[in-house]
């Protein structure tokens, strides 16, 4: 009668599984991280609601329906917005920058300048429609 | 005379190594599903300094670039989303509106969601972003 011996497995088959699992587990928890929304918060004002502004505190810009930005009738890039809203907030602290954004422009354009006013840390800001729409972020809200 | 003993290899068992992996490796696919998200194919508008605008509680409404709506991946009507919302806002008022629209698309296509919104008095909206 032949006698067989077990043979004994060895333990380092598993290791490169193992390595496998933990490749997979980082890529899970790397995609995970993609679902946190980052953005900007902004306050909605009730609907027909009313500020009052002096008129030496307004500062309008507008926007065009191919996103060229205006001041005052003229074309200005965001650097001199940008230089515009810091000169004026200096000497007016209760300053108010209104954006009036025209239908067809480009959400990118809009966004651009939500951005400056939120990096300006504009005591009070709004968009509007030229329709009417007003969308608001001043010291009241929660935003920013 | 010196007796020398053989003594065996030592071999650290990798099994119970690989057996831990895989069950974090379930435990956070589990977790991935249940945070699964639907996606539509948008342009991300870019921006410098954007904050990370999530809450516990979060609802998306996208806005392609022709202007289709959609309510966390799937299209859904104007009608449609303001239900959502005024369901989400009564069960959970902390709930957080974000507003995900591709970064060509028209400005009144946005301000029709604004308006929806502002009808309810949904007071804190999230513009979402690309971080440059």
């Amino acid at each position: 009668m032949k006698l067989t011996r077990r043979k004994r497995r060895e333990y380092g088959d598993s290791a490169a599984l193992s390595d496998l699992a933990f490749l997979l587990i980082i890529y899970f928890i790397v995609i995970a991280g993609f679902n946190i929304n980052k953005g900007f918060l902004m306050n909605l004002p009730a609907k027909d609601s009313t500020r009052l502004v002096l008129k030496d505190d307004l500062l309008r810009f507008e926007l065009d329906s191919a996103g060229a930005l205006f001041h005052q009738g003229s074309a200005v890039d965001m650097d001199t917005a940008e230089t515009e809203i810091r000169n004026l907030a200096a000497s007016h602290p209760n300053l108010a920058v209104v954006l009036g954004v025209n239908p067809e422009t480009p959400w990118q354009k809009v966004v651009s300048f939500i951005a400056l006013a939120q990096r300006l840390e504009v005591e009070s800001f709004s968009f509007t429609m030229t329709d009417g729409f007003t969308m608001t972020d001043g010291p009241a809200g929660g935003g920013r | 005379m010196k007796i020398t003993r053989n003594r065996q290899n030592f071999v650290v068992p990798m099994n119970a190594m690989s057996d831990v992996a895989f069950l974090l490796l379930i435990f956070i696919m589990l977790v991935a599903l249940i945070n699964y998200r639907r996606e539509v194919k948008i342009d991300y508008p870019e921006a410098h300094d954007a904050k990370k605008t999530s809450a516990e509680k979060n609802m998306e409404i996208w806005v392609d670039s022709a202007g289709l709506t959609y309510l966390d991946g799937l299209p859904a009507s104007l009608e449609a989303i303001e239900e959502a919302v005024t369901d989400a806002y009564r069960n959970a008022p902390g709930t957080r509106v974000h507003l995900i629209a591709d970064r060509n698309t028209a400005f009144r296509r946005v301000n029709e969601v604004l308006s929806v919104l502002q009808l309810l008095e949904y007071r804190v909206v999230s513009f979402v972003v690309k971080d440059e």
